[in-house]
């Protein structure tokens, strides 16, 4: 998949997070906290696929990572996942 | 016949004035909600761009500040924000960096929503620039004489 391609949808799913984040903002104190977050979708698995390789890039780089994937749970419709080095 | 000149009351009548108490205890006993900032939020697009948010939030009004929503690209290492929105001075606006060499930004509101809350604002930053990051990209790269920004 190509950056574009991988953007694009990644921007799709970023406008959705970020209104979940911002509705909640005690997550941006506790979960996600100066970390570097990379948004997996419920469906797109070619999408996911890239997003992977993309965080394996941020923890070489030391990034303190977060998955933050995409559920089918209305009242929870992220799941947030830590990954540090 | 003496005319009667009308006089301008110089006192409230004590109707108005049990009514002004009450609105001021009513105010004093609602909870002030204190505005908070949070923390600055990136959301990774691929491995050369990322989207930065940051707001003010105040308990139950929601977000009521948009202090900064920006779109970043990497070029060489070295992370540059090619476009970014905010409503510190109490209306959206867009501020477009010049070029890779001159950090100085371009700031306008054409295009940009005026009506609304900052809550709406928010969302309206994060949605424009998922439209048209790509004419964004374009444009930074004709104005720092790049061919492309690694697309």
């Amino acid at each position: 998949m190509s950056n574009k391609k991988q953007a694009e949808k990644n921007l799709k799913l970023s406008v959705k997070l970020a209104n979940f984040i911002a509705d909640n903002p005690q997550l941006s104190k506790t979960v996600i906290s100066g970390a570097s977050v990379v948004p997996f979708s419920l469906e797109d698995k070619e999408l996911n696929k890239a997003n992977e390789k993309l965080v394996e890039e941020l923890l070489e780089e030391g990034k303190r990572v977060v998955k933050a994937e995409e559920t089918k749970n209305s009242k929870e419709p992220w799941k947030f996942m830590q990954l540090f080095t | 016949m003496r005319k009667h000149r009308s006089r301008k009351r110089r006192y409230h009548s004590v109707r108005v004035i049990k009514k002004l108490i009450k609105l001021s205890k009513e105010y004093s006993s609602k909870p002030k909600f204190i505005p908070v900032q949070t923390f600055p939020e990136e959301i990774y697009l691929s491995s050369s761009d990322k989207v930065t948010h940051l707001s003010l939030v105040a308990g139950g009004k929601g977000i009521v500040e948009v202090t900064n929503v920006s779109y970043e690209i990497r070029i060489a290492e070295n992370w540059i924000t090619i476009v970014r929105y905010d409503s510190v001075h109490g209306y959206l606006h867009r501020h477009k960096r010049i070029s890779v060499n001159d950090s100085a930004e371009l700031i306008d509101r054409e295009g940009v929503k005026r009506k609304g809350n900052p809550g709406v604002w928010y969302t309206w930053s994060i949605k424009d620039i998922q439209k048209r990051f790509l004419e964004y990209r374009a444009e930074f790269a004709k104005r720092s004489k790049l061919l492309n920004l690694g697309y």
